[in-house]
């Protein structure tokens, strides 16, 4: 090889490290600078196909960043949210974290979703932060405890209770066929439990039909699930999914309120998808219907600067872990001093996975092992697609 | 070393390579996109081997490597007698159904994908990631400044006449999708390797826009130009302006029709590389003769 | 019994479907040799648009048909000079690359600007809700029976507009020959915006046709489309319009199908497998060379 190759290699080899180097100055500097501000790493997917989805999770988030700094800030400095973009691809959502792992902060907020938590998920549990996601499945919580948070309903227990509730309010279902789109292994898990709890209690359980993701038209999928003749049907999935389901299995003769969908599928596009054919249909969530005060507060803002619109029923998770955050910065008496960041950092997490009586946007429950204990099982009926009210509740 | 810094190192690697890989056959204008369903196949395997039978990552490398190729080899043939875009069509169409196949599998974790790989030191990771980055430019290096890489030229000019010449174009084809699924499975072990773990999410159509617009916009017709943009199209989303970063996606189609408008030999074109490469023997022909 | 039934007009319905964005892709690749991977996405943002006009006019019919018939061609028309250089010095794979691109940025355009990204629906009326066909399992609303119609006359009315008029027989011989063509006096710039501009308008008339049929569109609804659609391109052989219309039929039919007796997610794969086989053993498409 030529001498002038060699040097060439040499310098670009060269330009990366003067890269990395400049880098690892820039942290030391860092570890020098007293903490005036909680800056709180935010993990969001800003852009790509679902940025729609992330929108309103920014909007609360912003807004209630507002409202704490104008109460006073926590532990009394202001906090700041550094956004990430992760834009639902797993190299980016990694490089977030690392980010948020190099910036010394004491906890981080996000990622929102299933994937962008398993690219990111591992690097964090090494660097022992503690992520404040609320909006990932259970799986991935069980997955990465003790370093994140699930704070939603127990599945186990909701498979349960929300078909006898189902049953309380149709007591005319004698067959149930459950249509299952299996975008994450939960929503397959919560569909076989619907069939085993209903089962249970003496309703014959046809089993799942499983409606792949990404079809043009799903009217196959519906004319498979009806030919099991059953006169009652769950559908866990997402929201343009299930409204092309019920619509199919309504212009079939099934009632609405023989259709039960899973709480991920309510939401504002299927409400304005299924208009005519979901006037009856059964959930665990609304998208309307305001829990709380504080709830029946960000959904009006919201749907004042949103014309009218609604929030999907998840959003509230990001009210409850920016407020978890506030109470763990508090309780812990973390710092944010560099030297005790490891300490702190670990507080937090045995803080978090740990609490009671925590007071979230749409429920009052616990935290166990990482997990929300004691959620309140809700259980709605759509009317309209502005109006889908609570008919019964269940606290376990 | 920031983790940040480590992980933009870490990924720009990867994306080189898999540009890398795509950039032989394209070259001789074969649309291939084995590299991608590749890249899921090594990963897959490395996830599954390591996870589930505790291999060593040097065993698993080799592994992967030979069972992509050992895939590849399957279709490789007819799709020699291809060419164009009822290639691109047939390679698009297996990727779907590799990824499709890893979703639906019980052994490879169905759509939670497989996790417990024991994680490499940053050092180790960055290291290996790099001495392959090495090896797979020298050997890119090496096909492109020999009879091969001249044969590359004549079929890209015109397949015709370098059959007409001597050039077993099927064989030639058929030498190019097999390496270059070698090489991606090897960015997939490493991809494997970086998340500790594989999912089903991480081979979507992103990736295949990252691998198309790093080779288009690199330069498709020399290596040199994916070593530049790989790592710039990579971060410049994440150093973007608050205010611009929800147009980033945007800025990045943009950028990429202006690129294939104004300069679709790439940044770093044959004759930027020759410059270069001219440029350098100069100085240094200067500061031999000085030292002379 | 019953089940098959329903399942094989389920799969017409869908075919048709597929059928008229085959069309706009045969016509590009025959005129310009551009493969427009977002061609796809570009029908969706014309739905996206017919969606705009029909909100702020209560729901005109007459003028969101409108919208989609004028916008697809305006959209054709206005990402023409992007390809016309490519199309010039037949740099085909880099016009390729340029048409994922745009359809990447109007995904994402879609994504944040309309409709807060969430996945829009159409009006009742649009869909021809309230007149349907019922028996046994299978429903036909009226909206899917205008969209088979619509699809297969559009292929004839093609066929004849390729084949029996003057601008026609320009695209034809621009296809057959772009030199010839510019010998004989036939504008290749003009007749490339033309058929960009045509191929747009198909993708209008697609549009509505879509939104007639499912009802709703999302952002990424180009994507699923687009590569179904350039499967049936090719099993029928590059511009073969007659083949086109059986392949996509077909198409619709083994989906339907796979989708009645297979576990879900293995749908896509053997639709994606078919194509692989035809592809590697037939290449030159089941009807054999491109017309």
């Amino acid at each position: 090889m030529s001498r002038g190759r060699k040097v060439l290699i040499f310098l670009l080899v060269g330009a990366f490290l003067v890269m990395a180097m400049g880098g690892s100055v820039s942290a030391q500097q860092k570890a020098n600078v007293v903490v005036k501000e909680w800056r709180i790493p935010t993990i969001f997917f800003l852009s790509g196909p679902m940025a729609g989805f992330a929108e309103p999770h920014k909007w609360l988030a912003d807004k209630l960043i507002a409202d704490i700094n104008a109460a006073g800030g926590i532990a009394g400095k202001p906090v700041v949210l550094d956004y990430c973009d992760s834009g639902l691809d797993p190299t980016k959502a990694t490089a977030c974290i690392a980010k948020a792992i190099d910036s010394g902060a004491v906890l981080m907020m996000g990622p929102l979703n299933d994937m962008e938590m398993k690219a990111s998920m591992p690097l964090a549990v090494r660097a022992g932060i503690f992520s404040f996601s609320g909006t990932c499945t259970k799986t991935i919580a069980e997955q990465f405890y003790p370093w994140t948070i699930y704070s939603l309903a127990d599945n186990q227990v909701s498979q349960r209770v929300q078909m006898e509730l189902w049953l309380k309010h149709e007591p005319d279902i004698k067959s149930v066929t459950s249509i299952d789109e299996p975008i994450y292994p939960m929503i397959t898990t919560l569909n076989e439990g619907y069939q085993k709890n209903l089962a249970a209690k003496g309703i014959k359980a046809n089993g799942l039909v499983q409606a792949p993701s990404g079809m043009v038209d799903y009217g196959p999928i519906v004319v498979k699930a009806l030919a099991t003749k059953a006169d009652a049907y769950t559908f866990g999935g997402t929201e343009g999914v299930g409204a092309k389901i019920v619509k199919g299995l309504v212009a079939q003769g099934i009632k609405p309120s023989h259709i039960y969908v899973e709480p991920g599928v309510i939401g504002p596009s299927f409400l304005q998808e299924a208009k005519g054919s979901m006037e009856g249909v059964y959930s665990a969530a609304s998208p309307t219907y305001a829990l709380t005060p504080v709830h029946a507060k960000y959904l009006k803002e919201y749907a004042q600067s949103h014309n009218g619109k609604f929030f999907v029923g998840f959003v509230p998770v990001t009210y409850d872990m920016i407020t978890m955050i506030k109470q763990a910065i508090e309780a812990t008496g973390a710092t944010g001093d560099p030297a005790k960041l490891k300490e702190e950092r670990a507080k937090i997490k045995d803080f978090a996975i740990n609490q009671k009586g925590f007071k979230g946007m749409a429920a009052t429950y616990d935290v166990v092992k990482g997990l929300a204990a004691h959620y309140p099982e809700y259980f709605f009926q759509v009317k309209s697609s502005t109006d889908v009210p609570l008919v019964d509740q269940v606290n376990p | 070393m920031t983790l940040f810094h480590l992980y933009f190192l870490q990924f720009s690697a990867i994306y080189i390579i898999l540009a890398w890989a795509m950039y032989l056959p394209f070259r001789a204008n074969q649309p291939y996109f084995g590299p991608f369903y590749s890249m899921a196949l090594g990963a897959y395997f490395a996830a599954y081997t390591a996870v589930n039978w505790g291999w060593p990552p040097w065993l698993i490398i080799i592994c992967a490597v030979a069972f992509c190729v050992l895939f590849s080899l399957v279709p490789a043939f007819k799709l020699a007698g291809l060419g164009g875009f009822p290639m691109l069509i047939a390679t698009l169409a297996l990727f779907f159904i590799v990824l499709t196949a890893a979703r639906n599998l019980a052994m490879f974790g169905g759509r939670h994908g497989l996790f417990g790989m024991v994680p490499l030191s940053n050092t180790a990771l960055l290291s290996v990631t790099y001495a392959f980055l090495l090896v797979v430019g020298f050997v890119v290096y090496r096909l492109d400044h020999s009879y091969i890489g001249r044969a590359l030229d004549a079929v890209h000019f015109d397949k015709n006449v370098a059959a007409a010449m001597g050039i077993d174009t099927a064989r030639l084809s058929v030498q190019l999708q097999l390496t270059a699924s070698a090489i991606g499975g090897l960015a997939g072990v490493l991809y494997a390797f970086t998340f500790a773990g594989v999912f089903p999410e991480a081979f979507g159509f992103n990736l295949i826009l990252y691998g198309m617009t790093i080779l288009t916009v690199g330069g498709m017709y020399t290596m040199w130009g994916s070593i530049i943009a790989a790592p710039i199209l990579w971060v410049f989303t994440q150093v973007l302006p608050d205010s611009l970063k929800t147009f980033g996606i945007i800025i990045y189609g943009a950028l990429l029709i202006f690129m294939l408008l104004a300069r679709p030999s790439g940044v770093i074109d044959r004759g930027t590389a020759a410059a270069v490469s001219r440029r350098w023997k100069s100085l240094f022909k200067g500061v031999a003769a000085q030292q002379g | 019994m019953e089940v098959l039934i329903a399942q094989l007009i389920g799969g017409i319905k869908l075919g048709s479907l597929y059928a008229v964005v085959v069309i706009g892709f045969n016509l590009l690749i025959l005129v310009t040799g551009v493969m427009h991977l977002g061609y796809p996405t570009l029908l969706v943002l014309s739905m996206y648009l017919t969606w705009v006009v029909l909100g702020a006019t209560h729901n005109s019919l007459i003028l969101g048909i409108a919208a989609a018939i004028v916008s697809g061609p305006l959209i054709g028309a206005v990402t023409a000079p992007l390809f016309l250089p490519l199309v010039k010095r037949r740099a085909h794979l880099e016009a390729l690359v340029v048409s994922l691109a745009i359809g990447i940025i109007c995904s994402d355009i879609m994504s944040h600007w309309f409709n807060l990204g969430l996945p829009i629906a159409f009006p009742q009326s649009l869909q021809l809700e309230g007149h349907s066909i019922n028996f046994g399992l299978t429903v036909i609303r009226m909206g899917e029976l205008v969209t088979l119609a619509v699809s297969i006359l559009i292929v004839f009315l093609f066929l004849y507009f390729l084949n029996r008029t003057k601008q026609g027989r320009v695209l034809r011989a621009v296809a057959q020959d772009t030199e010839v063509a510019r010998i004989l006096g036939i504008s290749v710039p003009k007749t490339a915006v033309f058929s960009f501009a045509l191929t747009g308008l198909l993708g209008g008339i697609s549009a509505i046709l879509f939104a007639m049929s499912t009802g709703a569109a999302s952002a990424d609804l180009g994507d699923s489309l687009g590569m179904k659609c350039l499967a049936v391109l090719f099993l029928a052989s590059i511009g073969n319009l007659k083949g086109g219309l059986i392949c996509a039929l077909g198409l619709g039919i083994v989906e339907s199908l796979a989708m009645t007796y297979l576990p879900g997610d293995w749908t896509n794969a053997i639709a994606f497998s078919v194509i692989v086989l035809v592809l590697l053993f037939k290449p030159e498409g089941i009807f054999g060379e491109q017309h």
